[in-house]
């Protein structure tokens, strides 16, 4: 986190605890300046212990309302701060007019359109602690600038109080110098009465640092006895420019008086004061209750409630609108997709027409030429089947050859051939023999049935005069 | 632009002035005219299209045949009416060839010619062999063409040896050919009746 302080003229930026100073112009940060003390109104006031905590404001907004005597007729900006006692609630009322806060910071508010966080000087010696790693006690501090003294009080490190002092300019009035002027002289002659040439300006401000020195010292004796702080232990003096001989003056007369006085002075090539502001201001700057910024930061848009209404409609609208197109994008694609899909069911369909055409046309061809093949195998088959039969007819045995056989077995037995009758197959023979060798004819029988011929039978013998006459049969 | 911020000026005050419970049915408000809208055209006309359309794809995608199968098929047939003209050409061929061998074979076709020639060599045949004989030739035809020559005759008896050689001839005949009956009987000399049947394919 960047801290950005607005100085005098110039700024100084804390990034990751490293301070450095530049130029007055924009710088990206939390922005946060400390107030002059000058313009502060601060009211000290008491207020019973019985009050409820939570009531404390309110009554002491009543307080400062009805006794602080402030203009009604203005804005101001008010921050309490409340300190607990033992029978009351002192409260530090810093009232800070805003025309007074616009005008103080009319010239940053050109650069910087906001002011995150605006703290009070005399608040600011706290981070002195910080710095300087001193333990923490009874401290005054004491700013003395051109414009601005005050006195800041601290007790182990929490502030108590703060009131004003006498200013430069009074000494510069008394003097009848100008503020520039003054601020030379106490440069280069200060408080050693050697370097007047006039005793009676010289007498101007000694008397001057004495009164000052004097309230200083009346504002610790108060500091006792209102707000119980007994015993100061340091006064720490601060000043923009060196005031000559003031230490070596004073340093004995309040340590006479037990309070160790010293230079306000911190490890920085800047100013120890703007340096202090800055590491304060980046500690305590989230707050509010010591804000006097009435230059806040622009809400964000998002987080403003016309913000969340028009974010809300966008983001109903976007969604819906979202959705929407995908949706049509779906769409369009899908009937891009249901246009290609009919395309090419289209082509299919006449690719399948045109092949289920062939298809049909080749089972026509298919059938047509089994049908020819068909006939062909019957017609083969048909010629096949007459050449076997044919084939059959010139295997049988030749008749010449039956004859043969006949004339050989009847001429074995001493037979003789009346008659001869083949049918088809089927033989039958008419053979005479005579009484004595009437037996023979069934050795011819047998004989030709050796042959090979089947069915060899006698179907009837006839005598003639003592002549057999047998009628034989087989087959071939 | 000065309008534009005076406009959420005033938004942003009417917001202001509503107490949170306000704000908040005003938000909600908002989304649920969000809701009614995304409802009545998101969804009741784009979802619609959207899931109609859904259904017109998965249709299509089911009527979408692939033609692979009928490829296939197509392939096959082809394959088969090749094999099929091969075997038709083959078979052609055969009876083609078997046909002409029968058309140029001397023992299975016998033509007007072929017979006469049989015939002559039967007439030579009974003459050298001293068969004297009545011929009767009929003519069948059916599944085959047959010519049935019926011989009718007589020998002496002590020609037998020539009635013997005389069917040997007629059996050595170059030519298909069956002696379906034969009959002879001696009485004072040999009667005879020979029924030949030639076989002639068509």
């Amino acid at each position: 986190m960047k801290i950005v302080y607005l100085a005098k003229d110039k700024i100084y930026v804390n990034e990751n605890g490293r301070v450095v100073r530049k130029d007055f112009g924009f710088e990206k940060g939390v922005v946060t300046s400390a107030l002059k003390y000058k313009y502060i109104f601060n009211i000290t006031f008491k207020l019973p212990k019985n009050l409820d905590k939570d009531m404390l404001e309110i009554e002491a907004e009543k307080y400062i309302f009805t006794e602080g005597s402030l203009d009604y007729t203005k804005d101001y900006k008010i921050n309490f701060f409340f300190k607990e006692y033992e029978d009351f609630y002192n409260v530090e009322a810093f009232i800070v007019d805003m025309e007074v806060l616009k005008r103080e910071y009319e010239e940053y508010l050109k650069t910087y359109k906001f002011i995150d966080f605006i703290t009070l000087k005399p608040f600011v010696f706290e981070a002195y602690y910080d710095i300087s790693k001193l333990p923490k006690k009874r401290d005054v501090f004491i700013f003395f600038n051109e414009e601005d003294a005050f006195l800041s009080c601290f007790v182990d490190g929490e502030f108590i109080f703060v009131k004003s002092l006498n200013k430069l300019e009074t000494l510069a009035k008394e003097l009848n110098l100008s503020l520039k002027d003054t601020v030379s002289l106490l440069q280069e002659k200060g408080l050693d009465v050697q370097n007047y040439e006039e005793k009676v300006q010289f007498e101007i401000v000694e008397s001057f640092f004495s009164q000052f020195f004097m309230k200083v010292n009346h504002l610790l004796s108060y500091a006792s006895s209102y707000y119980k702080v007994d015993n100061i232990e340091r006064m720490f003096f601060y000043s923009p420019f060196n005031i000559k001989g003031l230490f070596e003056k004073y340093k004995e007369f309040w340590n006479l008086s037990g309070v160790e006085f010293r230079e306000y002075k911190v490890k920085t090539d800047y100013d120890s004061f703007d340096y202090t502001a800055v590491v304060y201001n980046s500690k305590h700057y989230k707050n509010e209750k010591e804000n006097f910024s009435i230059f806040p930061r622009p809400i964000p848009f998002y987080k403003t409630h016309s913000g969340i209404l028009i974010i809300l409609i966008l983001a109903v609208g976007l969604g819906g609108a979202v959705d929407a197109f995908f949706k049509y994008y779906t769409m369009l694609e899908q009937e891009e997709y249901i246009a290609k899909l009919r395309n090419q069911l289209s082509h299919r369909k006449k690719q399948i027409q045109t092949l289920k055409a062939l298809i049909n046309k080749y089972d026509k061809q298919i059938a047509l030429l089994e049908s020819k093949n068909r006939k062909l195998k019957s017609e083969i088959e048909d010629i096949s089947k007459k050449i076997d039969y044919l084939h059959s007819i010139q295997m049988k045995k030749l008749s010449a050859n039956e004859l043969a056989d006949l004339a050989f077995e009847l001429k074995k037995y001493h037979l003789k051939l009346l008659s001869f009758k083949k049918e088809k197959s089927h033989i039958k023979v008419s053979i005479i023999s005579d009484f004595d060798n009437s037996a023979d004819v069934a050795k011819f029988m047998q004989g030709m049935y050796k042959r090979g011929y089947k069915n060899v039978n006698l179907a009837k013998i006839e005598n003639f005069n003592g002549i057999y006459i047998s009628e034989v049969s087989y087959d071939e | 632009m000065m309008n534009k911020l005076a406009v959420l000026k005033k938004l942003e005050n009417y917001l202001e002035s509503l107490d949170q419970k306000n704000r908040l049915v005003l938000y909600a408000s908002v989304i649920f005219a969000g809701i009614i809208l995304y409802y009545n055209i998101n969804l009741s006309f784009l979802q619609d299209e959207i899931d109609y359309n859904v259904n017109v794809i998965e249709k299509l995608k089911k009527e979408m045949k692939s033609p692979g199968v009928l490829r296939v098929k197509l392939k096959k047939k082809k394959k088969t009416l090749n094999k099929v003209k091969k075997e038709n050409t083959f078979l052609s061929e055969n009876v083609k060839y078997v046909k002409m061998l029968i058309a140029t074979s001397s023992v299975l076709h016998i033509n007007e010619n072929s017979f006469l020639e049989i015939l002559r060599k039967i007439l030579l045949h009974a003459s050298e062999n001293g068969i004297t004989a009545s011929y009767i030739i009929e003519e069948e035809k059916g599944d085959y063409v047959s010519y049935v020559i019926n011989i009718k005759g007589a020998f002496e008896r002590k020609n037998f040896k020539n009635f013997y050689a005389f069917i040997r001839d007629l059996e050595a005949i170059k030519a298909i050919k069956s002696i379906d009956s034969l009959t002879f009987y001696k009485v004072e000399n040999v009667g005879f009746e020979i029924n030949c049947k030639f076989w002639s394919l068509k």
